[in-house]
């Protein structure tokens, strides 16, 4: 039997290693730091989405499909309204049409001429061309607005994984710092122990030997969390080494049950932003099927115009029948019709509309069925990760338990010092294995969030600490 | 100001090991018992760090007057005894030697194990046992600790711990057991008492 009040030295040795820096050691470095910056999870997402330039062309992009809207349907931006002025100079001219002094070949005594005209023409009855048209602009911008929106929620997907993923980079490193400071003690305590003969030189080496798995252990993690906080960083768009913290957010009790599918479905068929879209499209290519309808009819245009004109070196002519392009007053107001009569063009012109428009209806079908698959399918690795959370948990439970009462034996000097090892190395893998499943949970959750078109829930379910379809 | 603080830390140990001696006003209830004595546990290793032969002597005062750690010792030991057909008197040396390695054990790891602070539940009072459920808040975990009672006299004294659902006093016996396959009971009792000197010498 191996002295057991040597083992117990190593292994309470151990436990007694798991500690973390007190206060003082945390204030002294806060003190040394710089003031932080410290994002919560909505306010990451908040500002990744906001900083993002793709997110701004697709705002500008709607903007640019608002105006045309607002053309359409702006009474003073809808007329046709133009300014001509003409002015220059041109030889004197007296008399009139009849008697004379001036031929029409004289380039003296040249004078000054200036005119002007202004012109309007306003449309009075398209036989609904101009409603139509509007109501187009209006879907279009509507799919812009989706389509910004589909930007706006994978982008925040990815703010939400980098999120977790630094808290879990931070967890994984708190964990393994822990484990190789444990570690360190152990190998220190093994050493003297072989000095004094209490502990056999083979089990010296074999702890000795495991060193280089725990330090790789807390390198991948230390690196792995570096990196992903860097890329946070930048989508936060922070100074190059800014350093920041997050602030910490539960994992949500998820209260959603295969039962709830076909209500996701119905969610994502009115929500996804792509179907948004498309179905936006499909309304945009209605209206335009209207208007070319409207074609088969004419347009009645009202129009008006002033022109003024004058040449002081040249007589101005009364008569009325003679056209003086010099000297001149004119006011004219005029009802337009204007209609295609080719009809056969007409129609051809709308068959091109409709099968556009049934295209599109079907490509809206057909990702609409997609998205369903796809919901089905976040769904199920929601309720899945949440088993494997829930597993992983218990789990953790029974081996803290077993570490907790192998500690316990050992302390009184009944237990053996293998049995706590092994309690530890399972209940170290267990922590990992927690760390690991609540990231794959708040992914899962995500992921489930963006195929349903609904990423503002996703926030909403953080901030309540539950999963739950209203 | 270090003195003000020792004048009241004692006063409240002794306030603890007076009443639980039965020379208080009235009966305390058992979450009352294990409240004030987790306190006053708290407070002493707040005021001693490191706990020191003092600071110990204070923290038996406070357990010894809330906790039977012989009753503790019997419900472990008594029916290996007799599967084992182990005699009266060797029964006893071991149960006296297992109850008094518990007891220099409270104290001794009393730092080591100890929680944040408590959350007390709830209490169960049955004739003459009660439960008293408590959650243990540590750094960065919670733990369940239901402490069983049993009444002595005009007070109630700890003769179990249940923590995180396993059974102190059930899982000594099982550890007991097990070991009783291989070794004899002088043997167990030997391992006991060489942790009792190991535990006087740290």
């Amino acid at each position: 039997m191996r002295p057991r009040s040597v083992q117990r030295a190593v292994v309470v040795g151990l436990i007694a290693g798991l500690t973390v820096p007190g206060p003082g050691d945390l204030l002294a470095q806060q003190a040394e730091e710089p003031a932080r910056r410290s994002f919560g999870l909505a306010a990451v997402v908040a500002k990744v989405v906001d900083a993002n330039p793709l997110v701004r062309a697709h705002r500008l992009d709607s903007q640019r499909a608002q105006i045309d809207v607002d053309q359409l349907e702006g009474f003073w931006a809808l007329p046709q309204v133009s300014f001509n002025s003409l002015s220059g100079v041109v030889p004197a001219a007296r008399g009139n049409v009849v008697d004379s002094p001036d031929t029409a070949n004289d380039l003296d005594n040249l004078g000054p001429f200036y005119n002007f005209s202004v012109n309007v023409v306003f449309p009075l009855y398209t036989f609904g061309r101009l409603e139509h048209g509007a109501a187009a602009a209006r879907n279009i911008v509507t799919a812009r607005n989706a389509e910004g929106d589909k930007a706006r929620d994978d982008l925040s997907l990815q703010a939400i994984m980098a999120y977790w993923g630094v808290l879990a980079g931070e967890e994984y490193v708190d964990l393994f710092t822990e484990m190789n400071d444990s570690y360190d003690d152990l190998i220190v305590q093994a050493e003297e122990k072989v000095e004094t003969n209490a502990i056999d030189l083979n089990d010296a080496f074999e702890i000795k030997s495991a060193r280089f798995d725990v330090e790789a252990l807390l390198l991948r993690a230390v690196q792995v969390e570096r990196v992903v906080r860097r890329s946070l960083g930048e989508f936060l768009d922070l100074q190059p080494g800014e350093q920041y913290d997050l602030r910490e957010a539960g994992t949500p009790e998820v209260k959603l049950t295969l039962e709830d599918l076909g209500r996701l479905q119905t969610i994502a068929s009115s929500r996804h932003p792509q179907v948004r879209a498309l179905k936006a499209v499909v309304n945009a290519l209605d209206e335009t099927m209207e208007i070319e309808r409207s074609n088969r009819w004419p347009v009645i245009l009202v129009g008006g115009g002033f022109g003024w004109a004058r040449s002081p070196n040249r007589d101005s002519q009364d008569n009325p029948f003679v056209f003086d392009e010099f000297n001149y007053t004119r006011v004219a107001a005029a009802f337009n019709v204007r209609w295609d009569l080719n009809f056969a063009r007409h129609d051809l012109n709308y068959m091109r509309r409709k099968l556009e428009r049934d295209a599109t209806e079907s490509r809206r079908r057909a990702l609409q069925m997609k998205i369903n698959i796809e919901v089905h399918e976040a769904l199920e690795a929601v309720l899945m990760q949440q088993q494997l959370l829930a597993s992983a948990r218990e789990s953790r439970r029974e081996s803290r338990r077993w570490l907790r009462t192998a500690a316990d034996d050992f302390d009184l000097g009944i237990g053996e010092a293998q049995p706590l090892i092994k309690a530890y190395q399972a209940d170290y893998r267990l922590q990992a294995t927690v760390i690991q499943s609540e990231y794959d949970l708040n992914v899962a959750l995500a992921s489930l969030a963006l195929v349903i078109g609904d990423m503002h829930s996703y926030l909403t379910w953080i901030a309540d600490g539950q999963v739950a379809l209203d | 100001m270090a003195r003000l603080r020792s004048i009241s830390l004692g006063a409240l140990v002794f306030s603890m090991t007076a009443v639980a001696a039965g020379q208080g006003a009235e009966t305390r209830t058992p979450m009352e018992i294990v409240r004030e004595s987790n306190e006053a546990i708290t407070a002493i290793l707040g005021e001693y760090d490191p706990l020191g032969s003092e600071g110990e002597a204070l923290v038996y005062e406070v357990m010894d007057g809330v906790t039977d750690f012989q009753e503790m010792s019997a419900a472990t030991i008594n029916d290996l005894c007799g599967e084992n057909e182990i005699p009266g008197e060797k029964c006893g040396e071991w149960k006296k030697v297992f109850g008094d390695l518990l007891r220099i054990r409270s104290i001794k790891g009393v730092g080591r194990y100890r929680a944040d602070s408590f959350d007390y539940l709830n209490e169960e009072i049955a004739g003459e046992r009660a439960v008293v459920n408590t959650l243990a808040h540590y750094e960065d975990e919670e733990v369940t600790i239901d402490y069983e009672l049993a009444s002595r006299g005009d007070g109630w004294v700890i003769v179990n711990y249940v923590i995180d659902d396993v059974d102190t006093s059930y899982s000594y016996n099982r550890r007991f057991g097990r070991l009783l396959d291989d070794d004899t009971v002088d043997d167990v009792i030997q391992l006991l008492l060489d942790r009792i000197e190991d535990f006087r010498a740290e």
